[in-house]
């Protein structure tokens, strides 16, 4: 059992260091003598175990030939008796070295066995190894079954978890969708509920316009229907007292009419008396005596007659009056009924009024109880803000609060729209999350699987090599064996046993005795031996199957481990493929990038050569800039200088000759002398350059020197003459200007006809003047500007102006000095000589 | 795709839930148009070209980008029809978009579609009819497609970006026996410089399986 336990190659290692010692131990026992090889070469058959066919017929040198040199050198008598004695002395030795060949045969045999043994075990670990390498197979299978069935179990799984995250996401989706709706509904609430707010100010505030304007015209048309129901119940009254009156008077008239029916019976009855009192008097006119008394009572009865009559009349005339008034009555009546259809209307209408009324009345519980939220929203207001005293206040923090609720609206609908993005952002990052969870998920398995997958193959590797790398050791060592590569002194061994054997062989074939007793063992050990190297040849034929599935086995691996280089197949692409393309697109952009830069180039080169001529340009533009620069400067030094200058002449003109001289360049050049002992600033010369004259315009002032102008102008023509007299007379006290006198003035011959015109129609001039004064003075504001800038020394608005303030009310029709400028044709010149 | 499929309306699929036949021609077809959008998508994804020049359309339930450029719907118009041919007679064996520098030409990434075809005769029987070689629900294939286009949005967490303006090219793997017309060139393997191997999620129309890849230039450390 033990040699069971133990491996094929230590068993295998032990079976040679036993047949080693067993050779080594005894090899100096080892006869050199011959031995009685009868039968060796049946028992040294090395077919057996570790010899092949081929070499199992080994030539063994006979060891007898140097025995028989030995002997026949040795000198004995070669006959046939000394040959026996020979034998029979060796017999002994020979029986010893047949025991000891029998017992190494033993030796063989049990190493037979032993190698049998370890082939046996070596088929028992061959059929472990296979039960072993089916039994992985079978887990291996069965691993991948699980594998599968997990994989199943897992895509099972996966299926049910995508159905959860389906459901989930799903119920997500309900609830963020309710969610949205409850946000949505809650807005739209909100939104209602402030629309209906503004809708309920918005009513409230045209329903208490309503219900003022409705106050009003009921508090109108009560009034208008009560003075009417007062008006129709007062004319009812009136008319039911009237109506009854009329029934009282009609009752009068008819009880009167009774009595003067009566009456009239009584009367009729009297005159019945009368007349039978008449045909008495007729018959008592006989009578003398009653005559007189009768005649009385005639008249007085004619009287009475006479008297009823008219009373008669007037009761008809009463009765008709009567009939008028019944039928006054009786169209009264009809106007009382109609006055109650009226009445009724009214009714109609006060209840009308009433249910209006009423509704007013629930218009007020409306609008108390509107008031009562308007309160409320006060107190909310007051509460909210202290300032909201007052409606005003109230409305402008409601307006406020509306435009907060408004940009809280849009605040609100902006975070809707943030809220929204952020959660398709976020369902977004969580499909993305759920996506790279699944995939980590999945990549986490399958690094797993292919961990498990890697640590089974490595395990399976490493098995498998072990198994490959005993399997060889056994294939080379029983490669060894078979091929006799052992170590050396196996081999020296062997071929000790083998020449030995030769030896024997030799001389069992030199003796025939031998030849004729065959030995049973013997041939039952070459049975064996021959059944054992059959059974070692199916075993290596087995382990060459073996090693064989092993290399196939190794292939299979190496297949699986490296890449597939399978080359049954051919890469292709279409030739117009995009990548071409844009490798044609980049190569034409390039091309035209080549070109353009060319071009570019081109122009650099050219623009580089017209630099040359632009810094010249650029030099004569610096110069001629800095000449201007040097030019402006010395044009302002001069225009100071100047103005300095004009400004001192003026000023010793002004000291020297006492005038102070305007100059005037546009339109017409024009001198304007203002006398500096004048005492009215408005009292100027204007003297305009024609051609080789100078011509006085007229002025008002000139009204005062229309003397000094006659002799110093007209006749000598010497202005300064005229000038230096103006002077001396303002010097010496200023003539009371007369205004009308101007008609009066002696005008000169040569002043224009247009002056004479002029002084013809003094009113009618007067008027246009003040119509040319303001035209004029239109202009002058209009061409102020142009005077300002092109005339150095021009006639101020402003100082106008302040002469116009200055002006006397009866100077106010004279032109002012600055509408002298323009109306050349309107002014009166004298021409000087 | 299940029922009959016309060359004509090879790109419209019919949604019919009914579980019908599946012709190897009419696999053919779906796997084509897996392409066309897979392609596409990726071109989208990837910003290989710019976005304003796809259109959104709807497709197996997802939204996807087709390219709008003239020149680009020329190449898959006169691509995908010999795929689909070469699908049909059972001599594709993959198809690889590659992604290079337009500047430079380099390999940068490679999205592999290896098809496994499940051996035929051909689509048609003596008798004329088609040959059936499968049933699968149309809407379980989309589901798969689904997936793919779904996890090829998804890599673009991952696959590093392009920021080189770039381009692409189609490798077709197909059996040395296969017919070729004009205009197709023989090429070299693209190798891609310290290339790292993300394996994609396959689908099956049980004629065809296609599985998808993508290899990528990873960044050096």
């Amino acid at each position: 059992m033990s040699r069971d336990a133990a491996t094929p190659i230590s068993k295998y290692l032990a079976s040679i260091d036993r047949r080693h010692s067993l050779i080594g131990g005894s090899l100096p026992s080892i006869p050199a003598t011959p031995v009685d090889t009868t039968g060796l070469g049946i028992a040294f058959n090395f077919n057996d175990t570790f010899l092949s066919d081929e070499q199992s017929l080994l030539h063994i040198p006979s060891p007898t030939k140097s025995n028989r040199s030995v002997l026949s050198e040795s000198g004995l008598p070669s006959d046939r008796k000394r040959r026996k004695t020979f034998y029979e002395d060796d017999s002994e030795k020979l029986q010893r070295k047949s025991d000891e060949l029998e017992r190494i045969l033993r030796q063989t045999q049990m190493d037979l066995i032993d190698s049998r043994s370890v082939i046996t075990s070596l088929e028992h670990h061959k059929i472990s190894s296979e039960a072993t390498h089916k039994e992985q197979l079978i887990s291996l299978q069965a691993s991948n079954i699980d594998i599968r069935n997990h994989w199943k179990n897992a895509l099972e799984k996966i299926k049910v978890l995508e159905e959860k995250v389906g459901k989930l996401e799903k119920k997500e989706k309900d609830t963020s969708d309710s969610l949205h709706e409850q946000k949505n509904a809650h807005s739209n609430m909100v939104c209602s509920l402030q629309n209906r707010i503004l809708k309920l100010q918005s009513d409230n505030c045209e329903l208490k316009q309503k219900y003022d304007e409705d106050i009003n015209r009921n508090a109108e048309t009560v009034r208008k229907l009560s003075n009417d129901l007062d008006g129709t119940e007062r004319g009812a009254e009136k008319w039911i007292i009237e109506s009854q009156s009329l029934k009282d008077q009609l009752t009068l008239v008819q009880s009167q009419l009774v009595k003067c029916q009566a009456q009239l019976k009584e009367s009729q009855t009297k005159i019945i008396e009368f007349d039978e009192l008449k045909s008495k008097y007729t018959e008592a006119l006989s009578d003398a005596t009653n005559i007189k008394i009768t005649a009385d009572q005639v008249k007085k009865w004619e009287n009475l007659y006479v008297c009823e009559q008219i009373r008669n009349r007037n009761l008809t005339m009463e009765i008709q009056k009567l009939k008028q008034e019944n039928q006054t009555l009786n169209s009264t009546m009809s106007s009382e009924m109609l006055l109650k259809e009226q009445i009724a209307s009214l009714e109609m209408r006060v209840s009308h009024m009433t249910g209006e009324l009423k509704e007013k009345v629930l218009c007020d519980e409306n609008r108390k109880a509107l008031q009562a939220e308007i309160t409320e929203w006060k107190n909310v207001a007051s509460k909210l803000d202290h300032r909201c005293k007052t409606p005003v206040n109230f409305e402008s923090v409601l307006r406020q609060y509306q435009n907060q609720l408004l940009e809280f609206k849009h605040d609100n609908s902006d975070l809707k729209l943030q809220i929204q993005n952020r959660t398709e952002l976020i369902s977004k990052v969580q499909a993305e999350n759920t996506s790279l969870r699944e995939q980590v998920r999945l990549l986490k398995d399958l690094s797993e699987k292919q961990a498990d997958d890697l640590k089974k193959t490595s395990k399976r590797l490493v098995l498998i090599a072990k198994d490959r790398d005993s399997l060889k050791g056994l294939k080379e060592s029983y490669e060894q064996e078979f091929e006799g590569h052992c170590s050396k002194a196996l081999m020296e061994r062997n071929q000790q046993l083998e020449i030995l054997i030769a030896q024997h062989e030799t001389l069992i074939s030199e003796d025939p005795s031998f030849t004729k007793r065959p030995c049973e063992k013997c041939s039952d050990l070459s049975q064996k031996i021959q059944e054992l190297s059959a059974e070692l040849k199916n075993a290596k034929s087995e382990l060459d199957q073996k090693a064989a599935s092993l290399i196939l086995s190794q292939n299979e691996l190496s297949k699986l481990e490296s890449v597939d280089s399978d080359l049954s197949y051919k890469i292709i692409s279409f030739g117009k493929n995009p990548s071409m393309m844009s490798i044609d697109q980049k190569l034409k952009e390039v091309l035209a990038e080549n070109e353009r830069l060319k071009t570019k180039l081109q122009q650099l080169t050219e623009d580089s050569k017209m630099d040359g001529m632009d810094a010249t340009v650029v030099e004569e533009k610096k110069g001629l800039e800095e000449k201007l620069k040097t030019l402006e400067r010395k044009h302002e030094i001069l225009t100071d200088t100047y103005d300095y200058e004009t400004s001192q002449l003026q000023t010793a003109i002004e000291r020297l000759f006492g005038f102070h001289i305007i100059l005037v360049r546009e339109p017409q050049s024009q001198i304007r002398l203002q006398s500096v002992n004048s005492p009215n600033p408005d009292d100027m010369f204007i003297f305009q350059a024609s051609e080789n004259d100078w011509m006085l315009l007229e002025t008002p002032v000139l009204d005062i020197f229309r003397q000094e102008i006659e002799t110093y102008l007209l006749t000598a023509g010497n202005i300064p003459a005229f000038l230096g007299v103006v002077t001396v007379k303002y010097c010496q006290g200023i003539p009371e200007s007369n205004p009308s006198g101007r008609t009066s003035g002696a005008s000169s011959p040569q002043v224009q006809d247009q002056y004479d015109d002029e002084d013809e129609d003094d009113g009618d001039r007067r008027h246009t003047d003040e119509e040319d004064d303001e035209e004029d003075r239109e202009e002058e504001e209009e061409g102020s500007e142009n005077e300002r800038s092109d005339a150095d020394y021009s006639y101020d608005d402003d100082d106008a102006s302040d002469d116009d303030k200055r002006d006397p009310p009866g100077k106010n029709a004279n032109p002012p000095p600055g509408s002298y400028d323009n109306d050349d044709d309107d002014d009166e010149i004298i021409m000087l000589d | 795709m299940t029922g009959k499929f016309n060359k004509s309306s090879s790109m419209n699929v019919s949604v019919s839930q009914q579980v019908k036949p599946i012709t190897l021609q009419g696999s053919a077809t779906i796997v084509v148009q897996f392409f066309k959008y897979a392609v596409n998508s990726i071109l989208y994804q990837r910003g290989v070209y710019a976005s304003d020049t796809f259109d959104r359309c709807q497709q197996y339930g997802i939204t996807l980008f087709t390219t709008k450029d003239k020149e680009i719907n020329e190449y898959f118009e006169s691509v995908l029809p010999n795929l689909e041919n070469w699908l049909a007679h059972g001599e594709l064996r993959g198809v690889s978009l590659v992604i290079t520098s337009a500047l430079t030409g380099e390999h940068l990434e490679k999205w592999d579609f290896e098809i496994h075809t499940v051996p035929t005769d051909g689509d048609t029987t003596i008798t004329g009819k088609k040959r059936e070689y499968g049933k699968k629900e149309l809407a379980e294939i989309q589901k798969g497609i689904r997936n793919v286009m779904r996890q090829i949005t998804a890599t673009v967490t991952f696959l590093p970006l392009l920021d080189v303006r770039c381009a692409f090219d189609l490798r077709i793997y197909v059996n040395k026996e296969a017919e070729v017309m004009r205009g197709w060139v023989e090429q070299s393997d693209s190798n891609i410089v310290n290339p790292e191997r993300v394996e994609l999620r396959s689908f099956s129309t049980s004629v065809h399986r296609v599985q998808a890849s993508v290899t990528y230039k990873a960044d050096d450390p």
